[in-house]
């Protein structure tokens, strides 16, 4: 399943964006062009707009466009995110407002779970 | 037809062995001999074909397996509760769900509602639910804050917002499809002749795929090549982990359990009684090495997320009767049987236990 | 006032930093070290609930207070169990005579403050108070005095008197105490964690253990009698080497939605040694995880 004009995604990120696409109702999500290597692969992000359903990060509810790392659960020694790793995602891969990103986790049987991370200390939600 | 006895009639065999049901031989009758040898030739029950299963990619750190035929599909979920859907939350429905949707536009919808429609819309409530009590808490806060509002009166106008809130949650209990967030769709569901795409395939655990052709004749792949495929040969820590955990899947399945991925409740497999439809899980599965220590910190959080769960923690220990190598070399073999007999698995149950609370 | 924490320590034992004194509690909660009591009267054992002073530390906590210049350690070689032993044998007879002194004192007041009430509540009735020498009445008075000291009633000091005699004796000497120190950091934690949880109470968090919830500590963004807690944070990893483990993540996460917490985790962003940057400031990286509610 490839990103329309995006060549070599890898079957992770295809993955992620099937699931966003078709399952959770997400819009444009596309394959970036610009990653980083990371031992020795290319780690780039998707961006795509959420659906209403999902709640936007508080006091920005102005833009819908949301940052998704996809990862496979197996990963460890393979794709190796540390938190140095995060830090770089958040300083080069996303825009300068950013303040969380969807992380999609690809497990071995086909399922996606999806969890967003904050940068720094989040005031957790009320219930 | 009631939904109980249409899931026990359609779910009714647990695996993909389907038991002959034959006439009564009367030995001295050669009429019954007739009708029932015609009845055991018909009701083989052998597949037809295999299922065959596609692997993506190849020797790859992370490959997926994959059932694409819908036929296919349906018999794997029917006959056990194998497989995920790729765009469902279980069972493979996203192309029914798609073509419904697609029709509501033309023709009035169905009444039918999916797991997945029937998820949204309850999460849906629940947002506009929270969003109402915080209006009327932000409306409440001020008014304290200017302090016009005595407590008495605070107190009534709680009760009065809560009966409001109670009124709104009932007026929108009943179960309502949700309109899609967006009107426009995306291009590639849609094939050349404008029929909608299958894009859904059903997923398999490496291990049910390995159960499903080394335990019982269904894919069309033989369990060494579908290990050569999901492992690659320069990771021996992974054979053996498969091996480990396809042990104890063995183990679980041939007692007659129906046992799924229990990715979301970080854990490893989880047990049901029948299946998913029939009643939630009772058991959540941890597959240990028995050799392997974990810190006690980890046990208390996985207890509690399981226990949050209204589910009981099984510690699965495996213990090796032989070297890592020898089972290694079993498996490039292909002698499974070896390597199941050479591992024996013990169970704990881990519950928490708060010595206030226990005590009744 | 600085606040005098108790190291309990020798070879092959646990550290355990204890506050014995209740006042110097109170000033560590205004602090925002809460601690948790751990003391229990061995004929009368508690689990959970009800229990009273020692006051027990995390290391990160006694490190923190030592380093910002709010407590000073005492050493104790040996479980306090062990020393008092050897004290006790060692001075019975003294503590037994102190002990005795101070009850009889106890008495002494006890009575003469209750004849005194006595007297004035006659008083008030208008009753002539019966002089001493009257003898008719002395049956009376005696039993008037049996109730009397039936009534009086021993009180058990808060502070143990053997333990500050163990302080005395045992005194503090630095190079002792630093080597403790390291110990105790090393036994429990590492250095890391202690940047953490330095990090998060420069934020104005109230840090507690946080077995319970599977993480290493947990965070009130306030005095926790008044606030639940926001926050799991787990062990701290490393910047470079530690890659996260994505079914922890995930489990971490699924715990913290269902007791309504953020799952954090956090690196510093430095490789620090430990004595020289227990000054500087080092810069902790922290992520919050959640839920999407999706998916």
């Amino acid at each position: 399943m490839t990103a329309a004009g995006n060549q070599d995604v890898s079957a992770v990120e295809g993955a992620v964006r099937t699931n966003l696409v078709h399952l959770q109702g997400w819009r444009d999500v596309e394959v970036q062009r610009e990653g980083f290597m990371w031992h020795g692969r290319l780690l780039r992000l998707l961006c795509g707009r959420r659906p209403a359903s999902v709640a936007p990060p508080e006091g920005e509810a102005s833009s819908d466009i949301e940052y998704i790392l996809p990862v496979s659960l197996a990963q460890h020694s393979a794709e190796p995110v540390t938190i140095e790793c995060l830090d770089r995602i958040f300083a080069e891969l996303c825009g300068p407002d950013t303040s969380r990103i969807l992380l999609a986790i690809v497990s071995d049987d086909g399922t996606i779970v999806f969890y967003f991370l904050h940068k720094g200390i989040h005031k957790p939600k009320k219930n | 037809m009631s939904k109980r006895t249409a899931n026990a009639l359609r779910y009714k065999y647990p695996l993909p062995v389907h038991p002959l049901v034959l006439p009564e031989l009367i030995v001295h009758n050669p009429i019954s001999w007739a009708v029932w040898l015609y009845q055991y030739v018909r009701q083989c029950n052998a597949l037809a074909e295999r299922i065959s299963v596609t692997i993506t990619p190849e020797g790859n750190a992370f490959p997926h397996i994959e059932v694409r035929d819908p036929t296919d599909m349906m018999y794997l979920w029917d006959n056990g509760f194998f497989g995920t859907g790729q765009l469902s939350r279980s069972e493979p429905t996203w192309f029914e769900r798609k073509q419904l949707e697609l029709s509501k536009d033309t023709v009035g919808g169905g009444k039918q509602l999916s797991l997945e429609q029937i998820t949204r819309s309850r999460r849906q409530q629940r947002q506009e639910f929270k969003q109402q009590r915080e209006k009327v808490e932000a409306e409440l806060l001020a008014l304290r804050q200017q302090g016009v509002i005595t407590p008495e009166e605070e107190s009534k106008v709680l009760e009065r917002e809560r009966e409001k809130l109670r009124a709104y949650r009932e007026s929108h209990s009943s179960l309502k499809e949700l309109p899609g967030d967006d009107t426009s769709l995306p291009d590639d569901i849609f094939d050349d002749e404008g029929n909608l795409r299958r894009l859904e395939a059903l997923e398999l655990l490496p291990v049910e795929a390995l159960f499903l052709t080394y335990a019982l004749p269904i894919l069309d792949i033989s369990p060494k090549e579908l290990i050569d495929s999901i492992i690659s040969s320069d990771d021996p820590a992974a054979l053996d982990r498969l091996l480990m955990h396809y042990t104890a899947y063995h183990h679980y399945r041939s007692q007659g359990w129906c046992v799924r991925s229990g990715i979301k409740f970080g854990c490893d497999y989880i047990l049901y009684k029948r299946g998913p439809p029939f009643q939630h899980a009772e058991f959540c599965v941890q597959v240990l090495d028995s050799e392997d220590s974990k810190p006690y910190t980890w046990y208390a959080s996985t207890a509690r997320v399981c226990g949050g769960a209204s589910k009981t923690l099984i510690l699965c220990y495996v213990t090796r009767n032989s070297s890592p190598e020898q089972t290694r070399r079993w498996a490039a073999d292909g002698k499974l049987a070896d390597v199941l007999s050479s591992m024996s698995v013990g169970e704990v149950v881990y519950r928490r236990w708060v010595p206030g609370r226990n005590r009744d | 006032m600085s606040v005098c924490i108790t190291l309990v320590g020798g070879a092959g034992t646990i550290l355990a930093p204890l506050v014995f004194d209740v006042e110097a509690i109170k000033k560590l909660r205004t602090l925002g070290i809460c601690g948790i009591l751990t003391g229990t009267l061995p004929s009368a054992t508690q689990q959970n609930v009800f229990l009273s002073v020692p006051l027990r530390l995390m290391p990160e906590e006694a490190m923190w207070l030592y380093i910002n210049g709010h407590a000073h350690f005492k050493a104790l070689p040996g479980p306090t169990a062990t020393a008092v032993e050897r004290l006790l044998e060692e001075e019975s007879e003294e503590i037994c005579k102190a002990a005795e002194e101070r009850l009889q004192q106890s008495f002494k007041l006890q009575r003469e403050y209750k004849l005194e009430q006595h007297r004035k509540k006659l008083e008030q009735l208008g009753i002539n108070q019966p002089s001493k020498e009257d003898h008719p009445d002395s049956a009376r008075q005696s039993k008037e005095t049996k109730l009397m000291e039936a009534s009086l009633f021993i009180e058990t000091p808060t502070m143990s008197t053997i333990l500050t005699k163990i302080n005395d004796k045992f005194g503090d000497e630095q190079a002792k105490i630093d080597r403790l120190l390291c110990i105790l950091v090393a036994q429990f934690s590492n250095w890391d964690n202690y940047l953490l949880f330095q990090a998060l109470k420069n934020e104005g968090y109230v840090l507690s253990p946080g077995a319970r919830f599977g993480g290493k500590y947990i965070a009130y963004p306030g005095d926790p009698l008044r606030f639940h807690s926001h926050l799991v944070i787990r062990d701290a990893l490393h910047y470079k080497n530690e890659p996260l483990d994505f079914l922890e993540l995930a489990a971490g996460a699924r715990l913290g939605t269902t007791v309504k917490k953020l799952w954090v985790i956090g690196a510093p962003t430095r490789e620090s040694d430990a004595h020289d940057s227990a000054k500087t400031q080092d810069n902790v990286s922290f992520y919050s995880v959640e839920w999407a509610g999706f998916g």
